[in-house]
């Protein structure tokens, strides 16, 4: 899919997220986990951005955040030209939430026990008062013979269903509003790998039908290649690296990504080349106390001085590959 | 290369209001010295049903060795007491589980949960363990050893947890090592990290590792050999080189044609429809039938018994029926 000369649908500048740190008898702020810091990016119409990293790099912060469940620390979320970091909750509602939905991990966590499937999908028609309710009840039947269950599950509750039939379920839930962004954090992790192969069958026939635009968040470098047309890597609530996918696996340019990408086991035929896996020494540093200057500089196997004293700036390396690393500028 | 451990005609029955509902139904296979053998399925597969089989860990939650043996050199371990058993788990065979979080003692220090397996199975004096600890811990990669011994385990990332467990696991030198689902929990550069360790241990050692995973690139990596398991059966017996160029059996063919590859395009992906049945509701035939886009009339019907391939692969697939008596 060209998305290249489309509408920018949403557009990050400069967002933080920080949660703060509280201790001691009053309760003091006395630091802040930096879980996003500082993103910027921008999303086309009827594209898919994947964005991947290691737990604690802000991947799903800056996702929750994007949709507003979280409140931006700083900086400007823009969806379709307006500004919806401040906006109150109930404008957000009015106007934004129906064209944003999300999806979430677990489907075992994100879809209420004491309801049935009938009552988990219409809610959102209930919310926005949409249709009659003989109507509401049609559109549940239509979504869920969309999503590939029988509508006559209506009446069951989620326990009866397995991982990726829930996830399904999950997935016409967020439909229901005809949404045009749908944010997918990680939604295939928590499946085996042939439901992992239905699922995302299913959400890329989707996106061709209702003309979707996906924010698709993984750790699977694998399967964020199959579905993104531009990937982001991020690491420690900074984006180290966004470039089209080809270029991005084919020809990585930040030191981290290179390792991100050797470190992925592969299944090798006999005969071909063994690749050299660059190993990273140490763990992720903690985001409530990170590294001066680049944030990956502790790991780095070809950190320079400037490094450790100066944060690289995030720009464009190549036509548009935008990558954050002194050895680009 | 000698034979370690041999598993046959394996069942492992649980019980649900005295109705047997089969875990494992009928596995066999071998490990060689020195050999990393992988077993490979989706949930409810049976492949953890098995490990813990081999650890004698089924009993405690409800399971039952219905049939057959497992051989640990010339030791049968079906007939191990509670008490034999306490010998030989941690000091010959050890285990790694899959989740870091859970199977460290969180009250205890790493250390004191190093220097346990050491004091109980070599008989070593407190002060003689500590040391050895120590050494252990740098083995697996820790500089500041000697802090680390005094930490309790949530002050430690998932990946240095993992590193733990593979340093107490590793302690007596074990002959088989179990890894269920070792990386399973990790971020992929820290899942690097542990099977290059993984690895460089066991050639030291000599160990053979019973690796169980469902991720077919650690497969590919770290295993000699794989074993393809579905609903409590093996499917398919083959080295990694012969199971990658080659699948035998449909089910491991749909496995690897569903995962998308980092270092290539698939415009779709080939899903196998349908999920996993459960182990109390199996299809008369075939387990795979089902599911099964080679399925014929027979698959419904009859069950496929393991064929002996040409080549020593092992498929338990009628495909191969005509081919197998050709053979014999």
């Amino acid at each position: 899919m060209t998305a290249a000369n489309q509408e920018t649908i949403l557009e990050l500048r400069d967002v933080k997220k920080y949660f703060p740190i509280r201790s001691g008898l009053f309760q003091r702020k006395v630091g802040d986990v930096k879980a996003v810091d500082g993103v910027s990016f921008s999303l086309k119409k009827g594209e898919t951005l994947g964005i991947v990293g290691e737990s604690g790099c802000g991947k799903s912060t800056a996702g929750r955040t994007m949709i507003r469940l979280y409140k931006p620390t700083e900086g400007q979320i823009l969806f379709k030209g307006q500004d919806i970091s401040n906006l109150s909750e109930e404008k957000l509602r009015k106007s934004v939430r129906k064209n944003i939905q999300m999806v979430f991990q677990d489907p075992f966590a994100s879809l209420n026990p004491r309801k049935t499937l009938r009552s988990i999908i219409k809610e959102p028609f209930n919310t926005h008062n949409m249709y009659t309710m003989r109507e509401r009840n049609e559109k549940v039947e239509e979504l869920l013979a969309r999503v590939g269950l029988h509508p006559s599950f209506a009446g069951r509750y989620p326990h009866e269903f397995s991982g990726g039939q829930r996830q399904r379920i999950g997935i016409a839930r967020a439909l229901t509003l005809n949404p045009e962004l749908i944010i997918a954090d990680e939604p295939v992790s928590a499946l085996d790998v042939s439901i992992q192969a239905q699922v995302i069958n299913l959400m890329e026939e989707l996106q061709e039908e209702f003309n979707l635009t996906y924010l698709f968040i993984s750790h699977d470098l694998s399967v964020v290649r199959h579905i993104s047309d531009r990937v982001g890597v991020m690491y420690l609530g900074k984006m180290m690296e966004l470039t089209g996918k080809h270029e991005l696996y084919d020809n990585p340019l930040h030191p981290y990504t290179q390792a991100l990408l050797s470190s992925v086991p592969v299944t090798r035929k006999r005969g071909s080349v063994k690749r050299e896996r660059i190993v990273l020494k140490g763990e992720l540093p903690s985001p409530a106390n990170p590294p001066k200057g680049c944030v990956f500089h502790t790991r780095c196997p070809v950190a320079k001085p400037i490094c450790k004293e100066q944060i690289p700036e995030f720009k464009e390396a190549a036509p548009s590959h935008f990558v954050a690393c002194h050895l680009y500028s | 290369m000698s034979t370690l451990l041999e598993v046959n005609n394996l069942k492992t029955y649980f019980f649900r209001k005295k109705e047997p509902i089969p875990a494992v139904d009928g596995v066999d296979f071998h490990i060689s010295k020195g050999e990393t053998v992988a077993l490979v399925g989706e949930s409810g597969s049976g492949k953890s049903i098995t490990s813990l089989s081999i650890m004698g860990l089924v009993q405690s939650s409800g399971g039952k060795i219905m049939d057959g043996s497992i051989k640990l050199e010339d030791k049968d371990l079906t007939s191990f007491t509670e008490n034999d058993y306490c010998k030989i788990r941690g000091n010959e065979v050890s285990m790694i589980f899959q989740e870091p979080m859970t199977s460290l003692n969180p009250v205890l220090t790493i250390g004191e949960q190093i220097t346990e397996v050491l004091i109980y199975h070599k008989n070593m004096k407190k002060k003689e363990a500590r040391q050895r600890a120590v050494e252990l811990l740098q083995m697996v990669g820790f500089s500041r050893a000697e802090q680390i011994m005094k930490e309790y385990p949530h002050r430690l990332s998932g990946g240095m947890r993992q590193r733990v467990m593979i340093a107490i696991a590793l302690s007596c030198n074990p002959k088989l090592l179990i890894a269920d689902e070792p990386t399973t929990a990790l971020d992929v550069t820290i899942q690097a990290q542990v099977l290059e360790l993984m690895k460089d241990l066991c050639q030291k050692f000599n160990t053979s590792i019973l690796l169980i995973t469902h991720d077919l690139g650690v497969v590919s990596e770290a295993a000699d050999r794989v074993i393809v398991m579905y609903c409590g059966q093996v499917v398919e017996n083959a080295t990694v080189d012969d199971l990658f160029l080659e699948p035998l059996h449909p089910y491991t063919e749909g496995l690897l044609t569903s995962i998308p590859v980092i270092d290539g395009e698939i415009d779709k992906l080939n899903a196998i429809k349908g999920s996993v049945p459960t182990p109390d509701n199996l299809p008369p035939g075939c387990r795979f039938a089902p599911r099964c886009p080679k399925a014929m009339d027979k698959c419904w019907t009859n069950q496929p018994s393991l064929l002996t391939h040409k080549s020593g692969r092992t498929v338990r697939c009628f495909l191969y029926e005509e081919e197998g008596a050709e053979q014999s």
